[in-house]
């Protein structure tokens, strides 16, 4: 059984090499965010979970249903967070080009926060009858936040996955 | 004196092939012929089961390095590929961790909102209805 999950692992992971051979299709509920490496550096975390790896994920999760079936909705995350040091001016800017960028591809906006030291916007791209991605911008005086899921995932649920995966994140 | 004993030897010799080769041949007995004879029959007719010919003893000493060299290998793909598992978990964690961050700041701006949106009409209302009252008060 355990060789057998390795076996189908190993061929989840190889896929990308032929996949990369096709041309690259945008995929529903993608965004690429702007780079703000120029400005602020080498952001402080960088994630970028593609699809293979989410059904790993999800395949390894088979002990723990519900946590399998919220995992196996999940195509992909990618999390950028850069520590800006108070100079929020540029990171506000590249969030203004990435909002108009996201209502220009019909996103829908879900919640925006415009406080004073705090702007939070999130947006997500629905399809007929279930969403197909979700962008996350939150800018402060200290970090600048940029995250895009692909798939669907209720915020509500997402305790659950992490009480799943029992990772502690400082 | 040396040259003459060179002389001497190179004599030698020379008789001695004469003499060989004026030798008569001499057939060999017929029994020791025939044993001669049947050598290769008897080489060739020597059966030898194929895992003890060389090629295949070689062949088959090369099976057990090659299972074992998959099986090391399987291993060390397996743990590469628990290795990278738990990376992903991980970075998946975190990246959960920051949305649930901003879940938390989003839902606690929108009951604040909500709270305002609903709090004005009420103190709205109150301070109608006090002001009401205290204009029945000045009636009375």
């Amino acid at each position: 059984m355990r060789t057998l999950f390795f076996l189908l692992a190993s061929g989840l992971l190889a896929q990308p090499l032929w996949a990369q051979q096709e041309p690259a299709v945008p995929t529903p509920g993608q965004i690429d965010f702007p780079s703000l490496n120029r400005i602020y550096g080498e952001p402080r975390v960088m994630i970028n979970l593609g699809g293979p790896l989410m059904k790993l994920i999800s395949a390894a999760s088979a002990e723990d249903p519900q946590a399998a079936a919220i995992l196996g909705n999940l195509e992909g995350i990618k999390v950028s967070v850069y520590d800006i040091g108070g100079n929020m001016d540029p990171a506000l800017t590249q969030m203004q080009r990435a909002k108009a960028a996201l209502e220009a591809a019909s996103w829908q906006p879900i919640v925006q926060v415009r406080e004073q030291g705090e702007n939070v916007q999130m947006f997500a791209q629905m399809s007929e009858d279930s969403m197909e991605g979700m962008a996350i911008m939150v800018v402060n005086a200290e970090e600048a936040v940029f995250i895009n899921i692909l798939g669907a995932i209720d915020p509500a649920e997402v305790g659950k996955v992490m009480e799943h995966l029992d990772v502690q994140v400082d | 004196m040396n040259r003459q004993l060179q002389l001497d030897d190179e004599d030698w010799e020379g008789r001695l092939q004469r003499a060989l080769a004026e030798m008569p041949p001499e057939r060999a007995p017929a029994g020791l012929r025939r044993r001669l004879r049947d050598i290769p029959g008897r080489e060739r007719r020597t059966w030898r089961p194929f895992w003890r010919q060389p090629g295949w003893g070689f062949a088959l000493a090369l099976v057990p390095l090659l299972l074992g060299g998959m099986l090391l290998q399987q291993q060390r793909e397996q743990r590469e590929l628990e290795r990278e598992l738990a990376q992903a978990q991980q970075d998946l964690a975190i990246a959960l961790g920051y949305l649930e961050q901003v879940n938390a700041q989003a839902r606690d701006s929108v009951i604040e909102a909500v709270e305002l949106g609903v709090g004005q009409p009420l103190n709205r209302t109150t301070y109608t209805v006090l002001r009401e009252h205290l204009v029945l008060t000045r009636e009375l």
